[in-house]
This record gives structure tokens, C-alpha cells and sequence, in this order.
């Protein structure tokens, strides 16, 4: 297996300045919310990082920030950099995301294998993009103009896709060969790769084989919704029982460094949220993925 | 043009969608679908597109209903019709794209005569989208405490540049 990217080994062993020292190096948070804010204000145990999605502190919150930063490691999540639209990015959405990253001092940046807009319409969320060799091509420059412009190592973000396209080579393959072009890690979406292997039918563990578990830096996770017979990413729900079976497989395959509960409504108890960190934290350290010495099962 | 500007037209027009399903090649030829792409963008599936366009019209219509609570509980069953059709047409451009969703449904529901917008929500969307530090509003029924009354509504922003609400009710 090929070693660590270099661009992710600035953030083997965790967490910066600031986080105080408890030994971990895989540390387990929870995207931040203003919903959420006063509880994790209160600095609970069970949260060891915090997740900063850009467009939320692009218009106010700099002071907000610098104070989070002071007790939280954070890591940087764009949604909008649209990295798979054709030409050059959106200026002043990379000058917003990266004073976004100057201000917050993350462990790394991370956005998306996918687009969201073109020229003429915006369409405001993640859609696939083909695999193939231009692609690779265009998403591997953006990112790399996306990490030298945050002087941060990047990790990038796989997405659901109600559509499938027809591409050069499968998406695994694609992942592997974009963060070796772009020299970045993955940031994995266990909760995306869940729901995308239940709507197309395949096998998410075979899928998560074909990756090199060393790109994997960083894992996304919350509860799915099924409506309509289809299973969707509406991040509103607690993760359920075989979602956790599949997060724990990647805990045994894979040393990350960071997991993220991605949860953007539908807001359980501090309680709720506070069993759910502590249940990956254990099932983290089951597999002793914080130091690397990660047991493959 | 590219598979992917050639997909965002197709996710983002349902009308150009049912000419596809009809015949992709015809929409591949008018769109000018680059031969590179030709192939792959004629074998996208007509219902994985319209479940990727439906997908996007969902989450926009999930964050404007937070937004405009009370405004979706008037309009009922008729709340994601009504949105849906206004989706197709308008697409935000600025990060702050569901505001901009909620302030623009709020005009077309207003324009269409389809529904009554709660005003102090209106009121707070318009607000975050224009950036002013400073607002009052009288409003005559706003929602609260599971009845509406007549309240003083001022918005404003906090030193970290936030936008606040305030209401003050009188009987």
C-alpha cells in the first residue's frame, strides 16, 4: 500500500495546538450548528472536534470562530467550491472559504467529489460527476489550487447520487486515482456510501476494499431516511444499527483521524448526541484506528 | 458542451428532461453535447435524472420550510405542490441560497395569490438577504405561543454580525 499522501501527514497525530492532550489521535466530533451551539458551548466530554461548514461563516461569526478554535480542533467542510464544474472556480467563493480557514486555523480543508453548478444555474447541491480521465484532471487541479490557497491539507468528500454515469472507470478506482493526482486524503461518507449502495445494489464493503485505507482521513456519519422506497442523505435522523455495523468496518480497514456526525435537522437531546459520540468513540478505539495500529478484520 | 453543463440543464429543466426521455439523441444534438461526452450523456437514465432533479427540489423545499414555518402550515397539503412548481422556475445563486429561496416564494405565492405568507417570516428572510443592520416592523399576526397576535417585530444584528429577532406582544 502506498505510504500516507504528504499533504494529509501533517495531520497524523491528531488534533494541534489547543485540544489539550488525551492521548487519542482519532478523535470524534460533530458538525457544527447554531442549533446546537449552546450545547456545545458547554465543551461535553464526548466532543473532540468540531466540523466548520464554511458557507456558515462566510457573512458573520470571525470572533465565534477564533473562540471555538481556542477549545476545539476544527476541520473546514465547503459545500459550494462546486469543484467538478468546468473551468475555473468561483472566485470569491474560494476567497471566502479560504479567510473562512485563515480565521479557523483547521487541521485540514475538505469539499466535494462532485459539482453544483455551471455557468448559467446553480443548483445548490451535490450532483455526481463522471469518472474519467478529465475529470480526474479537473477535480485534481482544483483541489490542489484549493489547498495552496488555504496552505491546508485537503480531503475529498465522495457523494450520493440518485443517477448513476456511465464512466471510464468504476468510482473507487476514480477516488483512488484523484487523491494520488491531487496528492489529498478522503474524507469518507459512510452515511453516502450506505445510501448509495442500498439505491443501486451493490456491495458497500467490497466498495470499500478498492480503497487504499490510507487515503482515509476523515469519515462523515449520520442516520439515513428512507421515503419512497429510496434512501436519501437528509442528515436528519440517529444512525441506525446496520449503518453502525458498516462504520465499524471502516473503523477496523482504515486509521482515521477524524469522524464527524453530520447531523443538520430534526435535533435529538444533548444526550441523544452525547451517545451516539461515546458509541463511536468506543467502537473507534475497539480497532485502535487513533494510533495507526488499526486491526484489519 | 460538457456532460456536466449538459446535466445541470437537465436537472434543473423537467420540461427538457420529458423531450430526453423522448429521444436523447435529439437533446444531445440541440444541446451541443460534446463528442467526448456524446455516449455517456445519452445513456443517463431518465428516472435516476428525475429522481437526482426531484432530490434537489426536496432539500430546497426541506431548509425554506424551516425557514417559513408557519407560512407552510397555511398552505397545508398544497405546501410541496406549491413550492415545487415555484422551484422549477428559480434558481438562488449566493451561498445564502435558502434565504433567497424563502424570499422569492414568498413573492410568488404572493404574485399567484396561492396562499397567505406569515408576515414576520417574510419580514426575518428579507431581512438576512438584504444585509441592513437595523429593522422594525409592525406585524398583525404573528405567530406565537400556538396563536397569532399583533407584535412590534425588531430585527437587528449582534456584534458578531448575526441576525436577530425580538418580537414584543400586546394583547
Amino acid at each position: 500500500m502506498p505510504d500516507v499522501p504528504e499533504a494529509v501527514q501533517g495531520v497524523a497525530g491528531g488534533c494541534g495546538g489547543g485540544c489539550g492532550d488525551n492521548g487519542m489521535k482519532g478523535l470524534v466530533g460533530i458538525g457544527y450548528r447554531f442549533p446546537l451551539a449552546s450545547w456545545i458551548d458547554t465543551a461535553p466530554a464526548e466532543i473532540q472536534c468540531l466540523e466548520i461548514t464554511a458557507e456558515h461563516f462566510f457573512d458573520a461569526g470571525e470572533k465565534q470562530l477564533r473562540a471555538l478554535r481556542k477549545r476545539f480542533p476544527l476541520f473546514i467542510h465547503g459545500l459550494g467550491l462546486s469543484l467538478g464544474t468546468p473551468g475555473p472556480l468561483d472566485r470569491k467563493t474560494l476567497d471566502n472559504f479560504a479567510r473562512v480557514s485563515k480565521i479557523a486555523d483547521p487541521e485540514w480543508v475538505s469539499e466535494h467529489v462532485a459539482f453544483t453548478r455551471s455557468s448559467d444555474v446553480d443548483l445548490g447541491h451535490l450532483n455526481p460527476i463522471r469518472a474519467d480521465r478529465r475529470n480526474l484532471d479537473l477535480v485534481a487541479r482544483h483541489t490542489r489550487e484549493v489547498s495552496e490557497r488555504c496552505g491546508k491539507p485537503i480531503i475529498l468528500e465522495n457523494v450520493t447520487s440518485h443517477l448513476s454515469i456511465r464512466g471510464e472507470m468504476p468510482e473507487p478506482e476514480f477516488l483512488g486515482r484523484l487523491c494520488e493526482k491531487a496528492d489529498c486524503g478522503l474524507l469518507l461518507d459512510v452515511t453516502n456510501l450506505y445510501v448509495n449502495s442500498k439505491n443501486h445494489r451493490f456491495n458497500p464493503r467490497s466498495w470499500l476494499r478498492e480503497l487504499d485505507p490510507n487515503r482515509i482521513v476523515q469519515l462523515h456519519v449520520v442516520g439515513y431516511t428512507v421515503r419512497n422506497d429510496r434512501y436519501e442523505d437528509f442528515h436528519a435522523e440517529a444512525i441506525q444499527e446496520d449503518l453502525f455495523e458498516l462504520i465499524d468496518e471502516v473503523f477496523a480497514y482504515a486509521p482515521v483521524k477524524g469522524v464527524i456526525i453530520e447531523r443538520d435537522s430534526h435535533f435529538p437531546a444533548p444526550h441523544d448526541l452525547e451517545n451516539e459520540l461515546r458509541n463511536l468513540r468506543t467502537a473507534l478505539e475497539k480497532h485502535g484506528s487513533h494510533d495507526g495500529t488499526h486491526t484489519t478484520s | 458542451m460538457d456532460l456536466t453543463t449538459g446535466l445541470t440543464r437537465l436537472l434543473s429543466d423537467r420540461a427538457l428532461r420529458e423531450e430526453f426521455k423522448a429521444d436523447p439523441e435529439k437533446v444531445s444534438a440541440a444541446l451541443g453535447i460534446d463528442e467526448d461526452d456524446w455516449k455517456a450523456f445519452r445513456s443517463l437514465d431518465p428516472e435516476g435524472l428525475d429522481a437526482q432533479a426531484n432530490t434537489l427540489l426536496s432539500k430546497r423545499l426541506w431548509e425554506v420550510s424551516g425557514l417559513l414555518r408557519a407560512t407552510m402550515r397555511g398552505l397545508g397539503a398544497q405546501a410541496r405542490p406549491r413550492f415545487m412548481a415555484f422551484a422549477e422556475a428559480f434558481w438562488p445563486r449566493d451561498h445564502r441560497r435558502h434565504f433567497e429561496d424563502a424570499v422569492a416564494f414568498c413573492d410568488y405565492l404572493k404574485k399567484e395569490g396561492a396562499g397567505e405568507v406569515c408576515r414576520a417570516e417574510e419580514n426575518w428572510v428579507r431581512y438576512v438577504l438584504e444585509g441592513k443592520r437595523f429593522r422594525v416592523h409592525w406585524v398583525r399576526e404573528f405567530p406565537a405561543y400556538g396563536s397569532r397576535r399583533w407584535a412590534l417585530q425588531i430585527l437587528y444584528r449582534n456584534g458578531e454580525g448575526y441576525p436577530r429577532d425580538r418580537a414584543f406582544f400586546f394583547r
